[in-house]
Parts: structure tokens; sequence; C-alpha cells
């Protein structure tokens, strides 16, 4: 899965890693810019924190520069919540 | 040496529809890698079911639980266990390894939160403007994001009432009991 497998594939692949990147570029590692309140308040749900964390495994699995953007952004955000809350 | 026209009699021929078993590898190596191949997929959803759940609830752990990781032995699983899911899982189970050991890490530099102040006594009876210097914020603070940084006052001081009537019926109470009764009997 390392290779896109088609023009849709790769384009998704893109789309997602610019965003990821954008996101870990002015929210993640940013100190300036809080995170939205909707994920701040959703932090005390499990569900959601078990969300995330799935959401790593299943985006390095199908393409690992997302799986790697995806994990520096929610790892940003869990270590921000665990010290701020 | 036997020529090439001897293979095409009827009697080998025969010999060769017999099926031909292999003979089974008893090495270690062999047993090892048959055991990770059949043992590779449940192995390595549980593992990931396991550090989803331990990546969800280390937020809430408490800390004393997971002191055993403070220290260079514990700072070393959190190197050696990413290492293993991806020598023997794969690396995408070994990158999530790798984010919750990060959790446990950060979890580890928070030190459990306790409501209020210090647990000071101050005997003094004057009332200042104090510079707060406890880190941990009352409920209520955290839910409204105040982060006050100085407290005008932190007591609220009162005294008893001195009543003399109350006194002395107080003191009359312990010789004249029956008049007592009687007054709260009155009033059902």
């Amino acid at each position: 899965m390392d290779e896109p497998s088609g023009v849709v594939d790769g384009v998704l692949r893109m789309i997602v890693i610019l965003g990821l990147l954008g996101w870990n570029a002015f929210e993640a590692l940013s100190l300036r810019t809080p995170y939205p309140s909707s994920m701040v308040a959703l932090w005390e749900s499990p569900i959601w924190r078990l969300t995330l964390l799935f959401i790593v495994w299943v985006g390095a699995e199908w393409c690992p520069r997302v799986g790697l953007l995806t994990g520096m952004a929610v790892l940003m955000y869990i270590v921000n919540m665990i010290q701020v809350v | 040496m036997s020529s090439p026209k001897a293979n095409n009699s009827p009697r080998s021929r025969a010999n060769s529809a017999v099926p031909v078993v292999e003979e089974m590898d008893m090495s270690l190596l062999a047993w090892i890698t048959n055991t990770h191949t059949v043992l590779k997929w449940p192995g390595t959803i549980l593992t990931v079911v396991l550090l989803l759940v331990t990546g969800t609830f280390a937020e809430i752990a408490p800390r004393k639980s997971l002191e055993f990781l403070d220290n260079s032995l514990g700072s070393c699983i959190f190197f050696i266990i990413p290492l293993i899911c991806s020598v023997f899982l794969d690396w995408p189970t070994g990158l999530l390894a790798a984010v919750v050991s990060l959790i446990i890490f950060a979890r580890l530099q928070k030190k459990d939160t306790s409501e209020g102040f210090l647990d000071t006594v101050d005997n003094t009876t004057e009332q200042n403007t104090k510079l707060i210097s406890n880190p941990h914020r009352w409920f209520i603070e955290r839910m409204l994001g105040e982060r006050p940084v100085a407290i005008s006052s932190d007591r609220i001081i009162t005294s008893a009432v001195q009543d003399k009537d109350v006194h002395t019926s107080t003191s009359t109470s312990h010789t004249g009991s029956p008049s007592i009764e009687s007054s709260s009997s009155s009033h059902k």
C-alpha cells in the first residue's frame, strides 16, 4: 500500500497530506492557536480519544505519509489536552 | 547411468504418479517462522486493540500506577515496544505504539491534580491580596477557562454571636429543664 493504486487514490492521498500539513503547521505545532472549543469539549469522551488513535493506525495502513502526519497531529492534540485540562 | 529411453517405460510412469510428500522441516527456525505466520494477523489485531485502550485511558490513569515507567528502564520500554511491534508485526502498529508511548510519557510528566489551595495554615487575620502559587485550579475555574493570578481574599472570618439572653437560657436549661420542655411542647 505504499504507492497509490490509481489516480483517485493518489489525489485523495495528496489532499489528505496537504490538509494534515496545514493542520500541523498552523494548529498542532503553533502555540498561539488554540484548539476549537468543540475539540476541547470532546476530549472528555473516551470514544473520541479511541477514534483518534484508530485513525492513526488506519491512516498508516493506507499511506505511510498520512500515518506519520496523522500521528503527529493526534499526538500534539492529546499531549496539549493532557497538559492543559 | 540410465538412458533417457528407460524413463519412458511403464514402470517409471507408474512411479511418477505417486504424490511426493515433502519432508517436514522440524528446525527451530521453521517452527518460529510458521508460528509467526499463523499468529501475525490475530497478534496484530490484539496488539492494536490493546494499544487503543491503553492510549485512550492513559490520561485518566492515576499517576501512581504508571510510576514504574518513570525511570531509565521504563524509558527504554517506550522505545522497545514500538520497535518490537514494527519488527514482528507491521510498521503502522509500531507507529501506533510509538504514539501511545509518547502519550504515556506525557501523562507521566503531569502530576495528579488536586483541587483547591495548598494545605497551609495561616494564622494571620489580615486579608491581603495573595499570588496564587498553586498551579492546580478549581473545577469551576477550569470549566470557565479562568486563570487567576491573584486572589484578594481567600477566607471569610466569622465569629460566633454572643448573646447574653441565649447564654442565660442555656445556663438555666441545666438547672430548670421543665421550663424548656413546656415551651417546646407549646410550639407543637
